[in-house]
């Protein structure tokens, strides 16, 4: 095994699950999270400069991530809003305890602004700094504080609405 | 919604998020695509010997550095945290120093006036700007935070041609050497008399890596934390005709070279080296940087994602490994015309 290729190995074995769980948090589909996760870690191979300072590949996968992430909410956007009228959503919570108030929580954050769910996701998931959250998502650490106090308030009233 | 309802929400929510997600993993052979959809993707595009990655993907992800300015007891308190745009660049127009965005040359704001005109290059230590202006016959470096604030930290009798910033400290080029000052206590490298120095670039570990023209050419020296003289073996050159900048991205040394013999034209490449060892890593894509480049009016300087900003104040170049841009040039009132440099 050659030498990036054992890094890029080192790279998955560390932040691959931790990565893939904020994706599925961001777009709320398993599918689309996986693609955006391998797509971010076939895209850090292409800097050798990148493979070689793990600092610098974690914050590019990250930032590949989130990046990836909002185009693909993007996506869904506009194909919704050409789709048929007769699709209906299929996606209703199971009615086993757990399951109920996973998917109620996982129906919630899917009515949350962009921006507020990728604040949400970032600071209260991941459990990165409001500076760091600030980094990733381009903005200013006062806004990151705004995004997440309104975003836990308009979870909080929408749990409270489901259960 | 009282404070602690509020914490309680915020944990209930940690709870809720991390439970939503407990059972994700990775399928079982995602390590395998990844490896295989590089071989493929290497096989497709072959990269270039060394940093020139054959790629086409453009890291269109954001540097930004968010600089939180500590309220100081006493001192009015700052309604809203100052933050780095994303992908911005700071550059001088006159005798004002403002940020302008990387891929539309647009100006994101103003940071400072310094009231004269910069000379030379600015350089970023993260969000901290330094400039070089006239004071008293000779030149004061200022340094300018992202809110505006201003402050003088190093008066030079003489004016220094280079400058270079990292890890809390500066570097400037004095009369009696290259000397060191900010965080720890001042540091002085002796330059052997006849080496004329080019380019500095500081590493936050201690390092400084002097560019010098000599007679055989430029040549880079790397001097290790603690060494006061500028005796190491020059690294290898890239290229017969030497660097005409250099600047640390990580660990790495990064140079701007021109490329020599018939036809280069003022075409210019970034290399890499081992910052420790000077053993090259790579190459660098050859582009054209409009006409014979000229080390005094040529800055280098990275980014946290590893790209490189080459700036000759009015022509400016973004190289994000094999794909290069170029970028408008910064203009307020007036338009740039000494080096810019990426911050945050």
């Amino acid at each position: 095994m050659d030498e990036l290729t054992t890094r890029l190995t080192e790279l998955y074995q560390q932040n691959y699950r931790q990565l893939l769980r904020i994706a599925v948090l961001l777009v709320d589909d398993r599918a689309s999270a996986e693609d955006i996760v391998q797509d971010a870690y076939v895209r850090v191979f292409d800097s050798r400069a990148r493979l070689r300072d793990p600092d610098k590949a974690l914050a590019f996968l990250r930032q590949a991530v989130l990046n990836r992430a909002r185009s693909v909410l993007r996506r869904r956007m506009v194909a919704k809003r050409y789709q048929p009228r007769i699709a209906t959503d299929d996606s209703r919570p199971d009615d086993t305890g757990r399951g109920l108030d996973r998917a109620v929580l996982a129906d919630a954050l899917t009515r949350l602004p962009r921006r507020q769910r990728e604040a949400v996701v970032l600071r209260y998931y991941a459990d990165f700094s409001e500076a760091h959250t600030a980094a990733l998502m381009g903005v200013s650490q006062g806004a990151v504080k705004s995004y997440c106090s309104r975003g836990v308030a308009r979870l909080s009233d929408l749990l409270r609405e489901r259960v | 919604m009282s404070e602690r309802e509020g914490a309680q929400d915020v944990e209930e929510l940690r709870r809720g998020l991390h439970a939503l997600v407990e059972d994700v993993e990775p399928r079982g052979d995602a390590l395998a695509r990844v490896l295989s959809a590089r071989q493929r993707r290497s096989r497709r595009a072959p990269r270039r010997p060394l940093l020139a990655a054959g790629g086409l993907a453009v890291a269109a992800a954001a540097a930004v550095v968010v600089a939180l300015v500590p309220a100081q007891q006493g001192q009015p308190q700052r309604a809203e945290p100052v933050s780095v745009a994303p992908n911005s660049y700071v550059a001088a127009t006159g005798s004002s120093v403002a940020a302008f965005d990387v891929l539309s040359g647009q100006r994101v704001r103003e940071l400072g006036e310094l009231g004269g005109p910069v000379r030379g290059a600015l350089v970023a230590d993260g969000q901290q700007v330094y400039a070089r202006v006239a004071a008293g016959g000779g030149e004061d470096v200022v340094r300018i935070s992202p809110d505006g604030e201003l402050a003088r930290v190093r008066h030079l009798a003489a004016p220094s041609p280079v400058l270079a910033a990292a890890g809390g400290n500066v570097a400037v080029l004095e009369p009696s050497g290259v000397v060191i000052s900010g965080a720890g206590p001042e540091r002085r490298i002796a330059v052997p008399a006849g080496m004329q120095v080019l380019d500095l670039a500081l590493a936050p570990d201690g390092r400084v890596a002097v560019l010098t023209a000599e007679a055989g050419g430029n040549r880079i020296r790397v001097v290790p934390p603690g060494a006061a003289a500028l005796d190491q073996p020059p690294m290898p050159v890239v290229g017969v005709c030497g660097p005409l900048a250099i600047d640390f991205s990580g660990a790495d040394l990064a140079t701007l070279s021109p490329l020599c013999g018939g036809g280069a034209d003022g075409r210019v490449r970034i290399s890499t080296l081992d910052g420790a060892t000077g053993q090259p890593l790579g190459a660098g894509v050859p582009f054209a940087a409009g006409g014979p480049a000229d080390a005094q009016r040529v800055q280098l300087s990275a980014d946290r994602l590893g790209r490189f900003l080459v700036s000759a104040g009015t022509g400016q170049w973004l190289v994000d490994e094999a794909v290069v841009r170029q970028v408008p040039p910064a203009c307020a009132t007036t338009c740039a015309t000494t080096p810019a440099t990426f911050w945050g």
